[in-house]
Parts: C-alpha cells; sequence; structure tokens
C-alpha cells in the first residue's frame, strides 16, 4: 500500500508538457522557470545536444551516398524523403514510413520526427511575426472563427521569445511582418539587392527582405554564432540554430525542475468528472510496451499538431465521448497546410565577377502584398508570400548538360557557376471543415495507439492563387533581366509545407472552437494546446515563431491561473 | 525561403545533378533492389572512362578519387532497377562500339581512341523520351563522384568547411576556383 503511494507520488508532478518540438521546448522552460515541477514526455528516442549530432561535422566524402538518395529510401522513407531536408546526412532524424504507417483517404505528406527536440531540429528556421492582417482575417472575409486574440495580445510576447531564440533581421518597417528584437542580418546577395531594387521601383506594395530566421548570427545567451555552414538540419554544433535541445531545454534543466522522459507515448489524458479537471495521462513505453500513468495539476499537450489532436481523440470519457473537450465536435476538422505549389526558375547573364562567401542559412522573403494595403484581387481571398534565393552554384552542377569532356571540361567544372533565382510561392489556406483528420481505432500502430486518417485538400482559393503567382514571379523576372523564366506547378500534397495547423483551433465560442484566447480548452481549463494544433488560420508567415510567443503567453497565463486557484 | 532549395530548382533548370532524384523517383513500379555483381572489369573500366572526363592536370584526376567506384555504388543504390539497367546497357554499347573499332576495351585504348570514341559517343541522342543520354547520365555521376570525392572537394575546388561568416559579394576573376558545394 506504501509502495503504490510511493509510486504515485513519484509520477506526480506540478505540470505535464507532451512533446519537446518547438513548443513543447517553450512549454518546460516557461513551467519550469516559474517555479513547477514538471515532466516532459517525449515519444521519441533521446537526442543530446551536440554529441547527438552524429554527422554534423562530416564532409561530403564521408557521407555513405554523397547526399543521393537510395532505392530503399523509397521504400522505407517514401513520405519523408520527399522532405527537402531529408538527405544522407539528416535521414536518421526522420521516422521511418513503414514502420509508422497513417491512412490517405486523400493525399497527405506526413513528415515526422521522433526524437529529443522533434522538427526543431530539421526547421528551416524562417521566423516571421504575425500581424492584424492574419488576426483578423477570419472575422473579415468569415472563413474559419475569429481568432480571439489580436497583435496586441501577442506583441510583447513576440519580443520576449525572440530575444531569448536569437532571431536574424532587419527591421524592414512592413506592418505585415511586424518588425522585431532581431540580431544582425544577413547581407542579401548582389544579384537579391538587383532584384530588390527592380522590386521596390517597379512593383507598388510589394518588397524584398532577408528572410528572417532562428540563427544567431551574434551570440545569444550563450549560444553561437553562426559559423555559416547552412548544415543546420544535422544539428548546430556551434548552438546557433534555433533547437529545443540547444536552447529551451537546457534552460529548462538548469532550474533543476524537468524530468524529461523519453520512448514515452502519451497515449491518452485522464480526466476526472467529479473534478471536471484532468488529472493526468496515460504513457505506453515505447521500449517495454507499459502503460504508466503520470499526474499533474496543469498539462501541456505540445506533440505537433496531427498527433496532439490524435491524443485528444483519443481520450475518451463519459464526459468526453468524442474526444477530451470536444464539445464543438471541431477537433480534427480545419486541418491546414501552407500552399507552396507554385515555384519559378530563372538564370541571369550578369554580375560574372562577383560571388559571395560562406554559405546562408537563409534567403530573401517577399511577405504578402495581396489584399491588403490597398491591393485588391477578385480572384482569391487573402494572400501569398514568396520565399526563395538568387545566388551563385558551382558549375560541375550543371556540368553534366554542357558539352565536353577533358582538361579544359574539368578547368571549367572547377569555377563558379551561373546565376539565378529560385522562387516559390507560401499561400495561405482557408479554414475549411472538411479538411480533416481522424483517428482509426479498429487499425492500431505497433504500440497500439489509433492510427491517423487524412481526409484534406487544397480549395478553390488556395489553387486561384498560382495563376496570379506566375503572372507575379514573370513580370518581376523579366523586369529584371532573367531568361529562361520557367514557372510550375508542383503539386504537391497538403501536408509537405510542414506547416500543418488547425484542428483543434481557438476561438472566442465554445461552440465552435476548441481553445480559448488564453489556448485552454474550453471546458477542461487545466489543459493547454500552443502547438499548430490550435490555429485558427495560417497566416502567410512560417508559423513557429507564433507557436513560441503562443506557448510563452500559455504558461504565464497557467501559472498565474493556478497561483490564483482557477484551475 | 531556403528551406525550399531555391538552389536546387536553380541548377534543375540549368540542368544538373539535382536532377538525379528526379529521375531515380520515376519508373519506381520496377524497382527490385536486387544488387546484380558488378564484373570486375567494370570498376576499371569506369576509372578510365571517368578519368577521360575529368583527367589528372595541376590537381589528381577522376580516378585516382575512384570514382569508378562511387559510380557503381550509386548505380546499385540509388537507381531503380530500371534505370540501373538503362546505364549498363549504356555502358556495355559504348564498350562493344569500342571493341568493334578499335578491337580493344575502352581501358586499353590510347588518349586519341577515347577521344574519338567519346566525341561520337557525345552526339548520341537518348535511347528513352524524357531519360538523359548514356554520356550525359556517366557524366553526371562521374562530376557528383568526383566533385564529393575528398580530392575533388578538397584539392579541385576551395573547401570551406567552417566559413565562420557571411561575405554577400566579393569580386572575383576567372581563376578563382568554386566553393566545395555542402548539403
Amino acid at each position: 500500500m506504501n509502495l503504490n503511494i510511493d509510486s504515485v507520488k513519484k509520477r506526480t508532478f506540478d505540470a505535464i508538457v507532451v512533446g519537446s518540438g518547438i513548443s513543447g521546448g517553450w512549454a518546460a522552460k516557461e513551467l519550469c522557470e516559474k517555479g513547477l515541477k514538471t515532466i516532459v514526455l517525449e515519444r521519441g528516442r533521446k537526442l543530446d545536444h551536440i554529441t547527438g549530432y552524429k554527422t554534423a561535422l562530416m564532409a561530403p566524402w564521408e557521407l555513405e551516398n554523397r547526399n543521393m538518395h537510395t532505392t530503399s529510401d523509397k521504400e522505407d522513407y517514401h513520405i519523408q524523403s520527399k522532405c527537402y531536408a531529408f538527405n544522407d546526412g539528416t535521414r536518421h532524424l526522420f521516422v521511418s514510413d513503414k514502420d509508422n504507417p497513417y491512412e490517405q483517404k486523400k493525399p497527405f505528406d506526413w513528415i515526422r520526427g521522433y526524437h529529443v527536440g522533434g522538427k526543431s531540429l530539421m526547421w528551416a528556421r524562417q521566423t516571421y511575426r504575425w500581424s492584424d492582417f492574419d488576426f483578423e482575417a477570419n472575422a473579415k472575409d468569415g472563413h474559419g472563427s475569429d481568432w480571439p486574440i489580436r497583435y496586441a495580445d501577442i506583441a510583447p510576447w513576440y519580443s520576449y521569445v525572440e530575444r531569448f531564440a536569437g532571431i536574424n533581421g532587419n527591421k524592414d518597417g512592413l506592418p505585415q511582418i511586424p518588425d522585431g528584437e532581431f540580431l544582425p542580418a544577413i547581407e542579401l546577395t548582389v544579384l537579391e539587392k538587383h532584384l530588390q531594387k527592380v522590386i521596390r521601383d517597379n512593383f507598388k506594395g510589394m518588397n524584398l527582405v532577408q528572410g528572417r530566421s532562428a540563427n544567431a548570427t551574434a551570440a545569444v545567451n550563450g549560444r553561437g554564432p553562426c559559423q555559416f555552414r547552412n548544415l543546420c538540419h544535422r544539428g548546430c554544433p556551434f548552438s546557433a540554430a534555433f533547437a529545443s535541445q540547444a536552447a529551451t531545454l537546457p534552460a529548462a534543466a538548469a532550474t533543476g525542475n524537468m524530468t524529461l522522459r523519453t520512448d514515452s507515448i502519451v497515449h491518452s489524458v485522464i480526466y476526472d468528472e467529479s473534478k471536471k479537471r484532468a488529472t493526468g495521462v496515460r504513457v505506453i513505453d515505447a521500449v517495454t510496451r507499459e502503460m504508466t500513468e503520470y499526474y499533474a495539476k496543469v498539462i501541456f499537450v505540445n506533440a505537433s499538431t496531427v498527433n496532439t489532436t490524435t491524443l485528444l481523440l483519443n481520450s475518451e470519457s463519459n464526459r468526453f465521448p468524442d474526444g477530451l473537450g470536444n464539445d464543438s465536435g471541431v477537433l480534427g476538422h480545419y486541418l491546414m497546410d501552407h500552399c507552396y505549389r507554385g515555384r519559378a526558375g530563372a538564370s541571369y547573364d550578369g554580375f560574372e565577377d562577383h560571388y559571395h562567401k560562406g554559405r546562408r542559412p537563409t534567403g530573401f522573403y517577399i511577405p504578402r502584398f495581396r489584399n491588403i494595403l490597398g491591393d485588391k484581387n477578385d480572384n482569391f481571398l487573402r494572400g501569398y508570400a514568396i520565399g526563395g534565393s538568387a545566388e551563385r552554384g558551382a558549375a560541375w552542377e550543371g556540368g553534366a548538360w554542357q558539352p565536353g569532356f577533358g582538361a579544359g571540361f574539368k578547368n571549367a567544372m572547377t569555377k563558379p557557376g551561373g546565376r539565378g533565382a529560385g522562387f516559390h510561392m507560401q499561400g495561405e489556406c482557408l479554414p475549411r471543415f472538411e479538411n480533416k483528420l481522424s483517428i482509426n481505432k479498429s487499425k492500431t500502430d505497433q504500440y497500439g495507439m489509433p492510427t491517423v486518417e487524412f481526409d484534406a485538400q487544397w480549395s478553390d482559393n488556395e489553387v486561384a492563387m498560382l495563376k496570379d503567382g506566375k503572372e507575379v514571379f514573370t513580370a518581376i523576372l523579366e523586369k529584371a533581366g532573367f531568361k529562361n523564366i520557367e514557372f510550375y506547378d508542383s503539386n504537391e500534397a497538403p501536408g509537405k509545407g510542414i506547416h500543418e495547423m488547425g484542428t483543434a483551433r481557438m476561438g472566442k465560442d465554445p461552440k465552435t472552437s476548441m481553445l480559448n484566447r488564453n489556448n485552454q480548452l474550453h471546458a477542461v481549463p487545466n489543459v493547454f494546446v500552443t502547438d499548430g494544433a490550435c490555429m485558427a488560420s495560417t497566416g502567410t508567415q512560417n508559423p513557429s515563431l507564433t507557436y513560441m510567443a503562443l506557448t510563452a503567453r500559455a504558461a504565464d497565463f497557467a501559472v498565474n491561473a493556478l497561483k490564483r486557484r482557477e484551475i | 525561403m531556403d528551406r525550399r532549395k531555391a538552389f536546387q530548382r536553380i541548377s534543375l533548370l540549368l540542368g544538373g545533378i539535382a536532377l538525379a532524384p528526379e529521375l531515380m523517383a520515376k519508373a519506381l513500379a520496377d524497382s527490385s533492389t536486387s544488387v546484380s555483381a558488378a564484373p570486375p572489369d567494370r570498376l576499371r573500366l569506369l576509372n578510365e572512362m571517368a578519368e577521360t572526363i575529368i583527367p589528372e592536370t595541376d590537381t589528381p584526376g577522376a580516378k585516382a578519387a575512384n570514382v569508378g567506384g562511387f559510380i557503381i555504388h550509386a548505380v546499385e543504390t540509388c537507381l531503380p532497377a530500371d534505370r540501373r539497367r538503362a546505364f549498363y546497357d549504356g555502358l556495355d554499347s559504348a564498350e562493344a562500339a569500342c571493341t568493334s573499332r578499335f578491337g580493344r576495351s575502352f581501358a586499353d585504348c590510347n588518349e586519341s581512341q577515347r577521344v574519338s570514341l567519346f566525341t561520337d559517343l557525345e552526339k548520341q541522342p537518348s535511347t528513352e523520351e524524357g531519360m538523359p543520354p548514356f554520356f550525359t547520365a556517366l557524366k553526371m555521376l562521374t562530376l557528383h563522384g568526383y566533385f564529393t570525392s575528398e580530392i575533388g572537394a578538397t584539392q579541385a575546388l576551395n573547401y570551406d568547411p567552417v566559413p565562420g561568416g557571411w561575405v554577400a559579394d566579393m569580386v572575383i576573376n576567372d581563376q578563382t576556383k568554386a566553393w566545395t558545394s555542402m548539403f
């Protein structure tokens, strides 16, 4: 009996954080720093900062396949290998699709990394603030639930997380991407500056800026500075690229309040009907397959969008037969991703005697310009941002298509290559009830968890943007004197943007949303969701900075609410 | 943003090694991974062909970097079965053309015979719609193998593993070598 009490005591904390990715790491840091004994439950394996980055310092010739995809990648990683960051140096950071199956009623590329830090290791680190153009969008055109917050609510939290995370960029003075607390910018290339000027002089409302990124270009909190290797996806041994294990988790650990348990797949949240509160979680040990319960006063669910909603859907009780907090019936619905289908490439003759040194971890960015600030497009709602880079590669990379062989050919192949630009659209995705994920309890995975089924597709609105994008890309590139301009539709499925958002959205009305303005479940006030699942719309900006800010804000609220004995 | 590897798109457009994964993505219907045993003289043949494309100059050539070994690895490990077969068919037919013309293997030909053969080979169109001709595939693999080898990456190119900073613009001359590509 005493043993049992001891065991329960050992498994009781002030707070539980599910997941150690971008938002889970922030939840852990904030809750621990505010004095809460916190257990972080990570479904994947241990992966230590620096010592765990086994490929970080490998030279090209040390990579097994010299960065080529293998035929077995197409079998074991048939989804993951579509990801831009999947290569010889990062393969071990992606899940095996063979071992982690899911159903696709319609194609959905679900990109995952199951280890400490999650996708915060492999993310692209592009970090932009949202503005009220985004927070007001749902209310203005009626698609989706109105965001229960506005820019003023989150602005101080953006500053708070930027100062810790280390975000580089310029103060550009553009209202659609408000300025933040920036580390030194990463200068644009000569060709990008040329594009910048052409756009400024000829395309009203459009601005080309440096892509802001979470790479510490100056030392911040003992991290960095960036060494400009651009091998961030392998894990940064200089701690300059933001990742949970480089930044937030060490801060959480330093308080002495954090317990990190890996190989811990959270099965469901335990709900106590008499207390009207969640009391803990059930955890499947990924190694032993044993189920254990952990208890806490407050629970942050940060398992990443799809797994967070899977976990809530799998948390059934008499009170919540359709998933925890799911009185509205919207849990699993309004699944969104940014639409990256529109791409363009072009070559440029000129600047022959210009080159660069180093490898940037970013490129350029053209923030949204459609349907804001006086622009009005009748063919679609909202808009898109444009990302890309314009720089010089190495001649050999295109050399197979050049004529010749022998000594002269070899010499030419050792030189810098042609100049060119690559553009991609990043289109806002409207929230649609029909786009959803659900769980299949009759088909479980190797751990006994229900499998996920996706049923989502791009809507006419996203597709309509592609035509505009083609015209805009072509006009810019022609005006700037580029040649061989080619636009194409990658026709990629949702998911591949790896900005999966929604499915447990925030909102003002409990009848149409899951979470309130503090990211609390409307119906279960001691459960918080602050990862992509909480998003009520996608904006056109990369979302991770907003997850960070929402998490820090919600953790602050949660701790104060605990003190006031409200939860 | 950089995440979309705009750069790969450029080299795709201009044509380049970035095409290789695209090629590999095709023909998945026939993706048997059984590794065929490479005949022992194939390594020598491929090293000699690669050396003819990237010879020893003031820096070592493809043979010293064992580019032939890389090509065999890439073909066996990275190409689906039908692409692998197409590559070896192309190799066999180039070797057959050499034997019928010069009475010996390409590996045993002298410089002028090799140049003559490759000059002809380079003119041959692809035998398959939408696929590069054999000589283009050979060059693609040779360039990738050489410039990602330690010799190619550190001697033929300007290897800068830890740049330590970013210089957005520097003036170069026609002797300036490209930075080694890191992925």
